[in-house]
Formats: structure tokens, C-alpha cells, sequence
């Protein structure tokens, strides 16, 4: 797919849809688009596609666990086959106008500074960037990409050490961002969300206890496979999963329920009782919402292998050796101060900014900050523009899936009826 | 625990004590227990239970809470309220509860003394000769009591209703 992105450089073009997003939401939209014949431009900010469900381990024990992570490949598989869009990754859509019912936008095209044919994965590189997560390694067996977000070069401060160390010169800067030119009859948000900065919750000592991480940085480790239970001092015998951190919280600004959280976490937890069947897993909740279908099914089962524990601990404090100390009021109504190896924090959902240029339409927020969409809907008000996934509002695999797949229905009357001539 | 007689329940409770100044946030509770957690209190006496006074609120344990001599435990030392999730500001609902004792004249004896020693000397320590023949010698202006403005505040009858 990669080498599709440089044919049409510089080149006006017109399609459809422009979709903006490449996660999750963005790829299935675009094929169910290409299942219905109709053309699109997917724009990404990231080197590389699949968003945060790139980051996500397969959670499958002895039989599946229906986290939805495998299928990205699906969509990345099938969508290599078909040529009915173009992708262009490090980008972002640079100024936008809107001519009767034609959308134009410049997309900015930065290009990916790691050359993929020179780069022989030494990982050198990676050991001498001074910022953690500009180089990032989306899935175990990809290559390394250089994240123009958090590169300094991109923030205008000059650092040239990867490119220094790299033995075969595969690191190239000085490349100008190229601006492409997109003519499409419909927009389509699929921006997503960002996670719940843990940090925020100061109690939970998330930074600043060691052994006290997040659910994606858990998902992450199992899917790079570098999470090692021999790391810690005497392995790894207990773990504490605590949910609703920055969700149901309206004093931090999340007065909503993310909705995937508590099948993250027991996932996440089956899966480590699974690969290492001495540790002993506890769930702190303060009650266990099972929005998916069937679920209650591997809930019934997980109770079977986790201790939960209904109470939101007031405080994780580091112990003498510094572990982890977890402070809660237990089920006896005995407070409890419990030492783990391991606290994963369940974080939440949260709005992010779509980052649009301001000549786009205005789209309206909703209370809790995601862009507000008519209910159960994908329109944002506009005519021609879709807003599909979880910048709508928190959604699980499946759900941003299955929006993506009335969006593209949607899509599909709007242009329908636009060519028509139609009023709209 | 104690059976929880349904007849005796006050329906209208909740809504009174919601109405008091401070215990606005008292419904959006959802028992998540991190209060108790952080109380102090509660590993010493756990009769007083943040969590388990709302939920004796919401129920209507009129009686039970405002005659009880538990909720006058709280330390007010706010960490319930810094820990809540929801904004539920449990130290001020606390407030709001012991208001609404005191209207019921359920004030416990301690409290009723500190009352009248408020309304006699203005302030809950008496200051007599004795201090202020120290406080002279240390060359510190002499204390005067004014018990004129809580005469005021704090009418005869020991309930305030």
C-alpha cells in the first residue's frame, strides 16, 4: 500500500469522499465506500494506519475472546486489494472551502523520514532519540516510523542524532512538506478519540509510582511482546486492574461511561491469568457495564479466575520497597492497604480535538466534548459531512464498525441524491 | 444489622437533606466506596461510613440518622471530598445532616455545652483574670469578652428552632 502514496503527488485530484482519519473507523468506511463503488481519499496523521487498535494485543486464551484487535488486518488485507482510494499518511488536511456541494481541501503531506528499503530495524535509532514516542514501532513486526507529532525537528527545534547514528543513512530530513490538492462531494470525521491522561487522576500515582501503568500500555507491551513477568524482583504475583479511571467523573470533565473499559480489563486480565496461571488478579469496579453482546457470558467465567472488588480504591501509594500500595475500603468494611506488582489503570475514553483547519464547518460539541452527531446518526449538521466512530462519543471495535457501515450507507443516498441534483 | 422497618422510612429525607446548603450533590452518589477509603474515621468507628450514611439518607433512615451520635464523628478533614468522583462534596453533606440535627434538637450533650459556653463568654475558652494577668506581664492587651453578638446568633432554647 505504501507505494501508492507517491504516484499521485501534486496532483489535483477528485474522489468522493475524503476521509480523514485512519483508524479503525476511517479503513472499514473506506471499504464499505469501496463496496459500493465509490472512490475516497483516506487522510492520516500517523506513518502508519490503524490507529490506536494498532497498538492492541490479540486476547485470545484457549479460545477466542472477541476483542475485534485482529480485525484490523482484515480491513488492511482487504483494502490492499482494492483500488478504489487513496491513502496518504503524515498528513493533514492544511485549508478547506466548500463550492456548492463541492468540498476542496490542501492536504500537507510530510514525508516519512525513515526510508523503509534502506532501514535494516538495528534499532539504533530509537536508543538515541531524546523523545520518547517519536519513534514509534506500530505493530512487532513492522518497521520503525518517525511520528511527525512528536519529532523536535517537526516543532522547529534541529536534532539530527538518528540520522547521525544510522548506519545505512536511512534517515533522511530536509524534506519539505508537499501539499496535494483534493476535490470530494463528502467528509468523512473518523478523527477517534484520545486516551484518559492518567496523570490527571494524581492520586492513582500514575508517572510516578513504578509499576502503576494503563490498560494501553499493557495492550502495547503484550503485543510487542516485551512484557516480561521476570522483570519484576520476586515475578510478577499479583495484579490490580482499577476501572472508571476518567470515566463517570465528572469532576475531571468525563461525566460519561466509556463503554469499553470493563471488557478491556477482564480481557486484558483472562489473558494474563491464562499465560501465567499463578497470578492473582483483582478488579476493583464500581460496577461492571456489558455493552457488548454476550458478554455477560465471559463475565461469568471471569469470576471464575479474578477477584472483583466493589470499591474505587482512595488512593495507590508506593510501599517501603516501592511496590505499588493500593488503599481501599475492602467488602468487610475493613480499609485495606494491599500490595501489588502490578496496578493497571482502566482509563477511559476521551474527546479529541479533531484538529481541522478553521475554514472548515463548525461542528457542535456535545456536552462531554466529542463532536456532536444527530442521534444514532452519522450527520453533523452539514450536509456532506459524516462523523463517524469514537469522535462521536466512546465506542468499542464493533460499534465504531458498524457506524462506519451506515455512514458509508449514508454517504451513499447524500451522493445519490446530490447527483440527482437534488436539493439537500 | 438491624431490620429496616419500610413504615418508618421518611420518603421526604433526602429531598431536605439535598436542600440544605452543601447537600446539593448528595443523589449523584454511586456508592463507589472511595469516601470510606479515605476516612479516617471509619477504621476507628465504622458505624460512621461515608458511604453507608448516604445510602441510609436515600433510604429515608430519618431517625436513625439524625438521633445517632455517629455523625458527629466526622473529622472534617475534606478527604472524602477530594477523592469523590462524582462531586458528591460528602464533608458539606455531613454539615448539612448535623444542621438538620440541631433543628431536631438531636445535639449531642458536648455540643449543647459548647453552646452555652458560646453564649455566655462569646468563645469556647473562658478568659478570666488569670490570663489576662499573664497576658499583661508579657505586655499583650488584655482580652475582652463580647458574648453580646452570640446572645444573638444563639437564641434561649438550645435547638435553634
Amino acid at each position: 500500500m505504501n507505494s501508492k502514496i507517491g504516484k499521485n503527488l501534486l496532483k489535483n485530484m477528485k474522489k468522493d469522499v475524503l476521509i480523514i482519519g485512519g483508524g479503525i473507523t476511517g479503513l472499514s468506511l473506506c471499504w464499505e465506500l469501496a463496496c459500493l463503488g465509490i472512490e475516497s481519499i483516506l487522510v492520516e496523521k500517523a506513518p502508519y494506519l490503524g490507529g490506536h487498535v494498532s497498538q492492541f494485543a490479540c486476547k485470545a486464551t484457549q479460545t477466542c475472546q472477541r476483542c475485534g484487535a485482529c480485525v484490523l488486518e482484515d480491513y488492511l488485507s482487504k483494502l490492499s486489494n482494492t483500488g478504489l482510494f487513496e491513502l496518504h499518511l503524515n498528513s493533514t488536511i492544511g485549508s478547506f472551502s466548500q463550492i456548492g456541494k463541492k468540498f476542496s481541501s490542501v492536504v500537507s503531506h510530510k514525508r516519512s523520514q525513515i526510508i523503509n528499503e534502506r532501514c535494516d530495524d538495528c534499532n539504533l535509532c530509537s536508543k538515541v532519540c531524546p523523545v520518547e514516542g517519536a519513534l514509534v514501532r506500530p505493530s512487532f513486526d513492522s518497521k520503525l516510523y518517525i511520528s511527525n507529532e512528536k519529532c523536535l525537528n517537526s516543532i522547529g527545534i534541529h536534532c539530527e542524532a538518528c540520522a547521525q547514528i544510522c548506519p545505512q543513512g536511512a534517515i533522511e530530513f530536509g524534506e519539505k512538506t508537499k501539499e496535494i490538492q483534493i476535490e470530494a462531494s463528502a467528509v468523512a470525521i473518523c478523527t477517534g478519540f484520545t486516551p484518559f491522561d492518567a496523570t490527571k487522576k494524581a492520586r492513582f500515582g500514575y508517572q510516578r509510582i513504578p509499576g502503576v501503568l494503563t490498560t494501553l500500555e499493557l495492550d502495547s507491551l503484550l503485543r510487542t511482546g516485551n512484557f516480561e513477568p521476570a522483570a519484576f524482583a520476586d515475578g510478577l504475583k499479583s495484579v490490580a486492574f482499577i476501572q472508571c479511571v476518567g470515566s463517570r467523573d465528572p469532576k475531571l470533565g468525563a461525566n460519561y461511561c466509556s463503554r469499553i473499559c470493563c471488557g478491556v480489563s477482564i480481557r486484558l486480565a483472562r489473558l494474563l491469568k491464562n499465560r501465567y496461571p499463578e497470578i492473582r488478579l483483582s478488579i476493583f469496579y464500581m460496577d461492571i457495564q456489558t455493552f457488548e453482546r454476550e458478554f455477560d457470558k465471559t463475565l461469568d467465567q471471569a469470576q471464575n479466575e479474578i477477584t472483583f472488588i466493589r470499591a474505587i480504591p482512595s488512593e495507590i501509594r508506593a510501599s517501603e520497597n516501592n511496590r505499588p500500595e493500593v488503599i481501599y475500603n475492602g467488602d468487610d468494611d475493613l480499609k485495606q492497604i494491599t500490595p501489588f506488582d502490578l496496578v493497571i489503570l482502566s482509563v477511559g475514553i476521551a474527546p479529541r480535538d479533531p484538529d481541522l483547519p478553521k475554514s472548515f464547518p463548525v461542528l457542535w460539541q456535545n456536552r462531554d466534548g466529542f463532536i456532536g452527531a444527530d442521534e444514532n446518526d452519522v450527520t453533523a449538521g452539514h450536509p456532506g459531512v459524516f462523523v463517524a466512530g469514537a469522535a462521536q462519543g466512546p465506542k468499542s471495535i464493533a460499534d465504531c464498525i458498524s457506524q462506519s457501515i451506515l455512514a458509508a450507507s449514508r454517504i451513499k443516498e447524500y451522493l445519490d441524491r446530490a447527483k440527482m441534483g437534488e436539493k439537500l | 444489622m438491624a431490620r429496616i422497618n419500610l413504615n418508618k422510612l421518611d420518603p421526604q429525607f433526602k429531598h431536605r437533606v439535598a436542600d440544605q446548603p452543601g447537600g446539593e450533590g448528595l443523589k449523584a452518589c454511586f456508592l463507589c466506596k472511595a469516601c470510606t477509603a479515605a476516612c479516617p474515621i471509619q477504621p476507628l468507628d465504622k458505624r460512621y461510613d461515608p458511604r453507608k450514611i448516604i445510602r441510609m439518607v436515600l433510604l429515608g433512615m430519618k431517625d436513625e440518622v439524625l438521633k445517632s451520635d455517629f455523625i458527629w464523628l466526622c473529622s472534617s478533614c475534606y478527604g472524602c471530598q477530594e477523592v469523590c468522583p462524582q462531586n458528591v462534596r460528602f464533608t458539606e453533606v455531613m454539615y448539612a445532616i448535623k444542621n438538620l440535627a440541631a433543628q431536631e434538637a438531636c445535639m449531642p450533650p458536648g455540643l449543647t455545652a459548647q453552646r452555652s459556653l458560646l453564649r455566655k463568654h462569646g468563645r469556647l475558652y473562658e478568659v478570666g483574670e488569670f490570663e489576662n494577668d499573664k497576658r499583661f506581664k508579657l505586655g499583650l492587651p488584655p482580652i475582652v469578652e463580647h458574648p453580646e453578638d452570640y446572645e444573638k446568633l444563639l437564641p434561649d432554647r438550645p435547638t435553634g428552632v
